[in-house]
C-alpha cells in the first residue's frame, strides 16, 4: 500500500465500521440476545411514552392536529423499525425463542395502540384521545417490566 | 440612542442566530438521556466560541480581511488547503442537516411530509442569498429565531427541580444506566455543536461585508460576550425542558417533533406555534449561513471576488459554489437519510475538524502584521491555548468514541 493510499483506506475502514454500527448485529449467545431484547423493549417503551405525553397534551388542548399527527406518526415509524430490526435477529437457541415470542407480542400490542391513536388524530378526533391513555400506560408498563427482566 | 439601538439589535441578532439544528438535536437528546450532567460542556463550549469569535472579529476589524484569506497567506497554501477541505466538508454536512431541519420544522406546522418541503425550503434559502442584502438576511432571520426563547419560558413553567439542576451541572456524573464512553461521546457532540467551524467563518466574513474597523470592536465584543452567552442559555434551556419532561419518563429523543413536546406541554398551542416558528427561522438562518460559508471559504482561499456587497455577476464563482453546495445538500437529504442522524454525524465530524479551524486563528491573532497592537494579550493567549489543547483531545477522541459506542447507542 502506498503512503497516499493509506489515508483513503483508513477513511474507508471507518466508513464501513460506522455503517456496520447501524446494522442489526447477530446474537451468538442467549445473554446477548436477551440484552438486545431489553434494548428493543426500552426503545419501544420510549416511543409509547412519547405518544402518551402527546395524548396528555391533547387532553389539555395544548397541541395542534398537524403537530400531533407527526409526533404520533414518527413514534409509529420507530416502533415498526425496532420490530423489524429485532425480528431480523436470529435467536441462538429455543430458550431465546421464548423471549422473541414475548417481545413480539408486546411490540405488536404497542404498534396497534399507537396506530389507533394515529388514526384518531388524522380523523380529527382531537380532545377525545384520553380513551387511549390506559392502553398506552399498560403497554408501556409491560415493556418496562420486560426490559427489567431481560436486562 | 441610535448607537444603543444598533448595539441592542446586534446583541439580539447574536442571540437569535445562536441556535441551529445541531443545538436543537443534541440539546434535546442529551437532556432526555443524561439530564443536566452535560450542561457544563455547553458552558465550556460557549466560553471557547467567545474566545475564538472575538479573535476572528478583531482580526477582521484590524486587517479588513477575512480569516480564510489570512490563513492561506500566513500558513501557506498547503495548510490552507487542508483547512479548506476539512472545513468545507463539515460545513457542507451541516448545511445538509439544516436543510432537513427547515423542512422538518415546516412539516410540524403543516403535517405534510418533510421530504416534500425540502426542495422548496432550499430554493427559498438560495433565493434569499441571491437577492436579499446581507444585513437584512442576518437581522430578520435572527430576530425571528428569538422565538426560541420559548424554551426558556417553558423551562420555568415546567417548574424543574432547580437545586438538582444546579447540583448536576456543578457535580457532573455519568447517569447509572449509561456508560462513560457514551457520555463522553455526547460531550464531544455538544462541543461540536457549541463551536461549529462555520460560525467563525460566517462571523468574520460578515464583518468584512459590514466593513468593520477598529471602531467596531466594542460592538463586536458586546455581540460576542453578551449575545453568545445568552444564546447559550437557550441551548441550556433545551437540555432543561427535555431533562424535566423526558428523562423521568424514560423517553429517548429521536426526532424534532419530540423536541417541541415539552414546550407544548408547558405553554400550549401558542407556545408551540412560536417555538416551531423559531425552529424554522433558526434552521433557515443556519442553512443560509452554512451555504454562504461554503462560498466564503472557497472564494477567499482561491482569491475570487466574493460577498453580498458586490453584484452577483461580479462574484459569479462565489455564488456558483453556494448554489452547487445547496444542490448537493438538498440532494443528500432527498435520499431520505434521517436529518437527525445527519445532524449527529455533522456534530462529531465538526469536532474532528475544530483544531484545523481554530489553530490558524490563534496564529494570525498573534501576528502584528495583521492585527497591529491589537494582537492577543496574555488572557486571550492563555485561554486560546487551553481551548486548543482541549479541541485536540476532543478531535482525537471523537472517531474512536463514535466507533466504540456505535455512534452513541
Amino acid at each position: 500500500m502506498t503512503g497516499r493510499a493509506r489515508p483513503a483506506a483508513a477513511v474507508a475502514a471507518i466508513a464501513v465500521a460506522v455503517a456496520a454500527g447501524g446494522c442489526a448485529g447477530s446474537s451468538r449467545t442467549d445473554d446477548d440476545y436477551r440484552h438486545k431484547a431489553a434494548n428493543t423493549a426500552e426503545t419501544a417503551r420510549s416511543a409509547v411514552k412519547t405518544v402518551r405525553l402527546g395524548v396528555q397534551a391533547d387532553d389539555r388542548h395544548k397541541v395542534t392536529g398537524p403537530y400531533l399527527s407527526i409526533l404520533v406518526g414518527r413514534a409509529e415509524d420507530q416502533l415498526s423499525s425496532v420490530q423489524q430490526t429485532f425480528d431480523s435477529r436470529q435467536p441462538p437457541s429455543h430458550r431465546a425463542d421464548d423471549i422473541r415470542d414475548a417481545l413480539d407480542k408486546l411490540l405488536v400490542q404497542a404498534s396497534d395502540t399507537v396506530s389507533g391513536v394515529r388514526i384518531a388524530v388524522r380523523r380529527g378526533e382531537l380532545g377525545n384521545l384520553h380513551r387511549f391513555a390506559k392502553d398506552l400506560d399498560d403497554v408501556a408498563d409491560q415493556l418496562d417490566k420486560a426490559e427489567q427482566e431481560w436486562r | 440612542m441610535k448607537k444603543f439601538l444598533a448595539l441592542a439589535l446586534g446583541i439580539l441578532t447574536a442571540i437569535g442566530g445562536y441556535l441551529d439544528i445541531g443545538d436543537l438535536v443534541s440539546g434535546s437528546l442529551v437532556g432526555a438521556r443524561f439530564g443536566y450532567s452535560l450542561v457544563w460542556v455547553v458552558i465550556v463550549g460557549t466560553l471557547g466560541i467567545c474566545v475564538y469569535a472575538e479573535m476572528a472579529g478583531r482580526i477582521v476589524a484590524m486587517s479588513g480581511r477575512p480569516v480564510f484569506d489570512l490563513v492561506r497567506e500566513r500558513l501557506g497554501p498547503r495548510a490552507g488547503l487542508l483547512n479548506l477541505v476539512a472545513s468545507f466538508l463539515v460545513t457542507g454536512l451541516t448545511l445538509t442537516a439544516e436543510i432537513g431541519g427547515m423542512a422538518l420544522g415546516v412539516e410540524l406546522i403543516t403535517g405534510v411530509n418533510y421530504l416534500l418541503w425540502v426542495p422548496l425550503a432550499a430554493l427559498v434559502a438560495w433565493f434569499v442569498i441571491w437577492r436579499i442584502g446581507f444585513e437584512t438576511i442576518e437581522r430578520v432571520v435572527a430576530l425571528l429565531g428569538l422565538a426560541l426563547v420559548m424554551f426558556v419560558v417553558a423551562w420555568f413553567m415546567l417548574r424543574p427541580d432547580w437545586h438538582q439542576a444546579v447540583h448536576d451541572t456543578v457535580h457532573p456524573a455519568v447517569p447509572q444506566q449509561e456508560g462513560r464512553p457514551t457520555w463522553l461521546y455526547y460531550a464531544v457532540a455538544l462541543i461540536g455543536a457549541s463551536m461549529s467551524p462555520y460560525e467563525v467563518f460566517f462571523f468574520s466574513s460578515g464583518g468584512v461585508e459590514e466593513g468593520w474597523t477598529a471602531k467596531s470592536l466594542p460592538e463586536m465584543r458586546a455581540n460576542v460576550f453578551i449575545g453568545f452567552p445568552v444564546g447559550a442559555v437557550l441551548f441550556a434551556a433545551i437540555i432543561g425542558v427535555t431533562a424535566t419532561v423526558f428523562q423521568p419518563a424514560g423517553v429517548q429523543v429521536v426526532n424534532l417533533a419530540q423536541t417541541a413536546l415539552p414546550v407544548a406541554l408547558a405553554a400550549g398551542k401558542v407556545g408551540l406555534g412560536l417555538l416551531i416558528l423559531g425552529i424554522v427561522a433558526a434552521t433557515f438562518g443556519a442553512a443560509v449561513e452554512t451555504a454562504m460559508s461554503c462560498g466564503y471559504m472557497t472564494a477567499q482561499y482561491f482569491g475570487w471576488q466574493w460577498g453580498k456587497s458586490v453584484r452577483p455577476v461580479r462574484a459569479a464563482r462565489f455564488h456558483l459554489v453556494v448554489l452547487l453546495t445547496m444542490i448537493l445538500g438538498t440532494g443528500a437529504i432527498l435520499t431520505t437519510v434521517d436529518p437527525v442522524t445527519v445532524t449527529e454525524y455533522s456534530l462529531v465530524f465538526s469536532a474532528v475538524a475544530l483544531p484545523l479551524t481554530y489553530f490558524p486563528l490563534l496564529v494570525v491573532a498573534n501576528d502584528r502584521d495583521y492585527v497591529g497592537d491589537r494582537r492577543n494579550g496574555l488572557l486571550a493567549n492563555t485561554l486560546g491555548v487551553l481551548f486548543l489543547l482541549l479541541l485536540v483531545v476532543v478531535a482525537v477522541a471523537a472517531i474512536p468514541l463514535m466507533l466504540i459506542t456505535k455512534a452513541g447507542l
